[in-house]
């Protein structure tokens, strides 16, 4: 099947996962998904947080209709002019009081009634992810991958399971990637070996060489067998040369990174002899020697190691 | 004589009842308020942490038959 060259959006980011929740009153059904509207009603979504708010004036409501007839009635009941005359001032200062402290409250107040609403719609939150999972299938059976692989990104902010991932990058495999797209490659790891994953992995960090951070290149030396296997040495060689991006890696993986330095290209070499040279205080071990050994016997004369050379 | 003792009992009566009727409304007021800042406060005890939120929905979510 030949690769599909479609346009990605950019994913909506919110500061928590759940402000991403909304509901479709018509339909009683949640979602998670970036559309503006339901897909089965065409009304639009309610944000949960907007949801939570409505619940939470009508209860601020229904308990102000209570007290006034509560004051209300105290004042009609009053015996004497003088007791209804108290009456009243008492109920107002109640009344203001009890405004002041909710409105004081307002923010707890409102996390309860949050937990509250999630915690006893839950059940329908789930059915509702498993709607939106089902409507990024049909997408995908019918081809349209960027839509479908959107739907599943949304999915994953709430699902994380290998299956979410697996079809993320069996999708993303059937992309023509580009650099200039917003790709993910740490949320996609799988807990277990995954061909399609390495190999959109290895797609993806042609691209965009910062996509490899700490969780990535563990899965790739957890794995190494069977990605050797299936994609050769050239791979770990690639992954180790992306470990080199930054001081923190290098230490990390140290072991992992000086397996394969005599294989790395100058300019990756160049790199690493760059970050040894200017963090001196550094322990760098058995690697820092190996580097300085390598750069001696095969840069000795090069102009660009001159510096490393001493 | 007999009829201005009374009618002075009657209001002293009145005066008692009215009196008495705006301490027990004044401190009904004063119970609601209180109960009210005591169920605020408790709620407030529970904190406010949103991100517990997000934590408690994903394990929610990811346990038992997980969507895919
Ligand atoms: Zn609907």
């Amino acid at each position: 099947m030949a690769k599909q060259a479609v346009q990605l959006t950019k994913k909506k980011r919110t500061q928590y996962h759940f402000q991403k929740l909304k509901m479709c009153k018509k339909c009683n059904r949640y979602s998670v998904l970036a559309d503006e509207s339901c897909p089965t009603c065409g009304t639009e979504w309610i944000g949960v947080e907007s949801l939570v708010k409505t619940i939470f004036k009508n209860k601020l409501f229904t308990e102000a209709i209570w007290i006034l007839i509560f004051v209300s009635l105290g004042i009609v009941f009053a015996p004497t002019m003088k007791s209804m005359y108290y009456s009243l001032i008492a109920g107002l200062v109640f009344c203001l009081s009890y405004c002041l402290i909710t409105s004081i409250f307002m923010k707890s107040e409102y996390f309860i009634q949050l937990r509250k609403l999630l915690r006893s719609d839950f059940k329908r939150i789930k059915d509702g992810i498993g709607f939106d999972s089902n409507l990024a299938k049909d997408d995908a059976e019918e081809g349209r991958l960027a839509s479908a692989y959107e739907k599943l990104r949304e999915i994953s902010d709430f699902i994380e399971n290998d299956k979410v991932k697996n079809r993320s990058v069996k999708l993303l495999n059937h992309i023509i990637l580009r650099s200039d797209m917003e790709l993910e490659l740490e949320t996609l790891v799988p807990t277990s070996y995954d061909r399609d994953f390495v190999e959109y992995a290895l797609e993806a960090i042609k691209l965009n060489r910062t996509l490899m951070t700490k969780k990535s290149i563990a899965y790739f030396i957890q794995h190494r067998a069977s990605i050797v296997t299936d994609f050769g040495m050239e791979t770990l060689i690639s992954v180790a040369g992306t470990a080199l991006r930054m001081k923190l890696y290098i230490i990390e993986f140290a072991d992992f990174i000086e397996e394969f330095l005599e294989y790395f290209p100058k300019e990756r070499l160049l790199r690493l002899c760059s970050i040894i040279h200017s963090n001196p205080e550094e322990n760098w071990g058995s690697l820092g020697l190996k580097t300085r050994g390598l750069v001696a016997a095969k840069y000795n004369y090069d102009p660009d190691f001159k510096r490393f050379v001493s | 004589m007999l009829f201005h003792r009374r009618k002075l009992l009657k209001s002293n009566h009145a005066k008692r009842g009215s009196k008495m009727y705006i301490t027990v409304f004044t401190c009904l007021l004063g119970l609601i308020l209180i109960w009210k800042l005591y169920k605020l406060m408790k709620n407030k005890r529970l904190g406010d942490d949103f991100q517990g939120i997000d934590e408690e929905l994903a394990i929610k979510l990811n346990e038992g038959d997980s969507i895919g």
